[in-house]
């Protein structure tokens, strides 16, 4: 006896391949893969962009940071020389 | 380089300077008329297909990376495609998977497109015939038409995709493969009388 869930699917013979479907192609356009490359670039370039604003703002961050740090500790050598 | 074979180019991108689009351009033409038929036929768009095509392949060079060579290139690149006219599909509204799982849909008057016949018998290529043919078709017959014998997935997998069962997928198919001869046979039968 086949399995209980098999009955329904082996009834149903969906009948032969369309053949031709399997290599039909479309005509292309010379166009397409000028899209395809200009999109890429763009999308690269769109990254590129991003990665350089973020590392930017963490260089500028730093320089803020070490530049904090270089006042405190010049006020404190100061402070420390006038005593 | 076009002679090589996929997996040497997919190598070739992989390793090759970011920036550098050659080898994928290589890919992409070997691919493109195939893609672009597919997601024409998926969609019943040759504009959305033209869209669907280049974001297939700006999705595939940047997901190439994880690309792992499980599966063939063109299996990959298949996937992506189904992928994305699907999602196409499903936000444009445009398909009736849905009702793929509805009792009864199965006798819906307007799965029966004699009327439209008529239109292929006005072409005098195989091609356009074809193309037609499967233009006229609704989505229900000719999404599962197309996923199987364009792209040769096995019906279980057009069942996942679609999300209906297996029996819906074969019934289907039946009626689209059935559709699509008709339609294809009374073209080629009167080409010559509507040259005439």
């Amino acid at each position: 006896l086949p399995a209980p869930d098999g009955p329904a699917d082996d009834e149903v013979d969906p009948g032969e391949p369309i053949e031709a479907l399997s290599y039909l192609d479309e005509p292309v356009s010379s166009s397409l893969l000028q899209r395809v490359r200009g999109s890429i670039q763009r999308r690269m370039l769109a990254a590129q962009l991003v990665e350089l604003s973020s590392v930017g703002a963490l260089v500028a961050l730093r320089e803020y940071m070490r530049l904090m740090l270089e006042t405190i500790n010049r006020d404190d050598g100061g402070t420390g020389g006038s005593r | 380089m076009s002679d090589l074979p996929d997996e040497v180019l997919v190598e070739a991108v992989r390793k090759g300077p970011a920036d550098d689009l050659r080898v994928f351009e290589v890919l992409a033409e070997r691919y493109q008329a195939r893609i672009l038929a597919n997601c024409h036929y998926l969609t019943r768009s040759r504009d959305a297909a033209e869209d669907l095509a280049q974001e297939v392949f700006v999705k595939a060079f940047f997901a190439l990376p994880t690309f792992e060579g499980r599966a063939q290139f063109r299996t990959w690149l298949q996937a992506l495609k189904i992928n994305h006219c699907l999602t196409f599909l499903r936000r444009s509204r445009r398909h009736t998977m849905v009702s793929l799982s509805e009792p009864g849909v199965e006798d819906e008057p307007e799965l029966h497109v004699e009327s439209t016949a008529e239109s292929v018998l006005a072409s005098g290529d195989d091609q356009e015939c074809i193309a037609r043919a499967l233009d006229s078709m609704r989505d229900t017959l000719r999404i599962p038409l197309v996923l199987s014998d364009m792209d040769g997935l096995p019906d279980r997998e057009i069942a996942d995709r679609l999300g209906i069962g297996l029996s819906a997928v074969k019934m289907r198919l039946k009626r689209a493969r059935e559709e699509f001869r008709r339609l294809y046979a009374a073209a080629d039968t009167e080409r010559p009388v509507a040259g005439s």
